[in-house]
């Protein structure tokens, strides 16, 4: 079993920096104004990328560009401005569609995040189809956007909620998962990567496994767009929701896709202007697909500019940027068991398995005052529970440290984080090394 | 030796490695918990009143939280036992007043002793919240003892039950 579903088209698509398909990063970090930033007097090292990702020029100027030219509403044709407002809008429609592998533009839809996208399927598909007695699963890993609302669900229609665990290892273990599926399953939904763990969940075998019992397939893709190559087509998934912030497009804008048999199907989410077809005084139809779900002016601007990130990222070529992750991931997991003994890792060891992303705890030490110190070395991690409550009770320590990573971060970068945690380890060195009886 | 930053004094870091009263206690007159949801932190916070309860006689706390945190609730823990209720609370006013830059909150006739290391704390908004979260938790006990003793009953007082 491929340990990564790769598209195969994206990987041989021309544009990859160098030859081998490596990244020039040095070019690259070139393109994004903030990482001349310098924070407490040190440069910036942004290792908080499965936060929120950094914006290259491109996608800013591209933003500006169309509040500067061409602003004007959209759908609602009659003039030029609106002509050119609707068809660059529509274009980053049709740019996500063959990013993610879509067979059609229409099965693609713009929310405000992923979290949005995700309760869209909850409210419409799974308010009609979850009935008393029905059987969510979801996987121990899940952010609270892909738990909190099929909780909701389950409560609001008498289902239950099942949880597929984590192998000791912290890899999704698929067996365990089969066993949970039985004809009550009617939804799965699961996360392609852990924003904690970075695991990465084998997204197409759980998807023929779920559809073999009756289940729909719902994919938190948040973490996963941005850093991996993502064909829906190839993963077989019903639904995928992933947010533009974290690919290097603006804050407001996320992509639900939704298999069109599916979405044509289903009722409205948010309704008004539109998402209409007919009104009148008391009945209205609704707008063909995309359009059904997508009530009100959207936010334009963001997509356009979101066009330009996608635009970024596929003149890159997601293979190089899995490539250069899982280097920077190997070093940094290597680094930290080498020269850190005081730190815990959370995750798979096998990078095969792991995107950029590495929770952590220090011994005896509260994250919170890890990424202070960090902080004030101009070194941005993330400390608390990561949106991911449960799963932190699973790990045995109500909070941890997170460093993520992305395309423009360096080997060095990833060095400066344990020369930090050289000064946590100095500022804290006695209760560190307090034996563990006290 | 703490890093050359305001907000890991020494006396911070001491209280963070060697705690005091950190274990709740038994038979208390109130207990209230400050937490912070969005990093995990949680503390409980037990008092005891002297017999006539017009005085902390004295605080016990438990609970995970940062080195602010816990060293705050440390330092309280010793600093406003013995305290008369008037008191306690010009503590608790004072010490938001010195993490959040209002220095004319600070009782002048109070001696902060340690918890002058907290002072720190003003320049990083995002961290008073754990500075205050004992402090936050034990205004609360102390309103909560306040009402039980309101509400009891002069037969109930006799048999001891106003301690809970």
């Amino acid at each position: 079993m491929a340990a990564i579903e790769t598209v195969g088209t994206m990987a041989d698509r021309p544009g990859a920096a160098t030859e081998q398909g490596a990244l020039d990063v040095a070019a690259i970090r070139r393109d994004f104004p903030i990482l001349s930033e310098t924070v407490n007097g040190h440069p910036l090292v942004y290792l908080d990328n499965a936060a929120t990702s950094q914006k290259p020029r491109q996608v800013i100027e591209a933003l500006v560009d169309y509040y500067e030219h061409y602003n004007s509403n959209v759908h609602r044709g009659a003039h030029t401005l609106g002509d050119r407002a609707t068809e660059a809008y529509e274009r980053t429609r049709e740019k996500v569609a063959r990013f993610l592998g879509a067979r059609d533009a229409r099965e693609i839809v713009f929310t405000r995040n992923t979290t949005e996208a995700l309760n869209l399927v909850a409210y419409t598909w799974g308010a009609e189809h979850i009935q008393k007695g029905d059987e969510i699963v979801v996987s121990q890993m899940e952010h609270h956007s892909n738990l909190v609302p099929w909780q909701r669900l389950a409560e609001a229609k008498g289902a239950s909620l099942k949880f597929a665990p984590l192998t000791p290892h912290h890899k999704f273990d698929l067996a365990a998962f089969s066993e949970l599926l039985n004809p009550r399953v009617k939804l799965v939904a699961i996360t392609q990567m852990s924003n904690v763990l970075g695991t990465i969940v084998p997204v197409a075998e759980v998807a023929r496994l779920a559809h073999a019992a009756g289940a729909i397939v719902v994919v938190d893709g948040a973490q996963s767009a941005p850093h991996l190559p993502v064909n829906v087509q190839q993963l077989g998934c019903d639904f995928f929701a992933c947010s533009a912030h974290k690919m290097l497009g603006p804050t407001g804008v996320g992509v639900l896709y939704g298999r069109l048999e599916l979405l044509e199907a289903m009722a409205p989410f948010l309704s008004g202007g539109s998402m209409i077809g007919t009104v009148t005084w008391t009945k209205s139809t609704w707008a063909p697909v995309p359009q059904k779900f997508e009530a009100g002016t959207p936010n334009i601007a963001d997509v356009i500019a979101f066009g330009a990130a996608i635009d970024y990222l596929e003149r890159l070529g997601m293979a190089a940027i899995r490539a250069h992750e899982k280097a920077l991931v190997r070093h940094a997991l290597a680094l930290l068991r080498e020269e850190h003994p005081e730190v815990t890792l959370y995750g798979p060891n096998d990078p095969e398995w792991r995107g950029g992303v590495v929770a952590f705890t220090v011994r005896n030490v509260h994250s919170h005052d890890v990424g202070q110190i960090l902080d004030e070395q101009g070194i941005a991690i993330r400390a608390g529970h990561h949106c991911c409550r449960p799963l932190h009770t699973l790990l045995a320590t109500p909070e941890s440290a997170r460093a993520s990573f992305y395309l423009y971060n360096t080997l060095e970068e990833v060095e400066a984080l344990s020369r930090g945690l050289d000064v946590v380890r100095r500022v804290f060195r006695r209760v560190i090394e307090r034996p563990d009886n006290q | 030796m703490s890093s050359d930053n305001p907000l890991y004094h020494e006396i911070i870091l001491e209280h963070y490695e060697y705690p005091r009263n950190k274990r709740l206690l038994e038979a208390p007159d109130a207990l209230a918990r400050g937490a912070n949801a969005s990093c995990g932190d949680d503390l409980l916070i037990s008092i005891r009143l002297t017999g006539d309860g017009r005085a902390v006689d004295q605080i016990g706390w438990d609970g995970h939280a940062c080195a602010i945190g816990e060293a705050s609730a440390s330092m309280m823990s010793e600093v406003v036992a013995g305290c008369d209720e008037p008191a306690a609370r010009r503590w608790i006013r004072s010490i938001r007043g010195l993490v959040t830059n209002k220095p004319e909150e600070i009782d002048p006739a109070l001696d902060l002793g340690d918890l002058e290391s907290l002072e720190g704390v003003k320049r990083y908004p995002v961290r008073v919240k754990c500075a205050l979260l004992a402090w936050e938790a034990l205004e609360e006990a102390l309103t909560l003892a306040e009402q039980k003793r309101a509400t009891a009953t002069p037969a109930a007082m006799q048999e001891g039950d106003a301690g809970g």
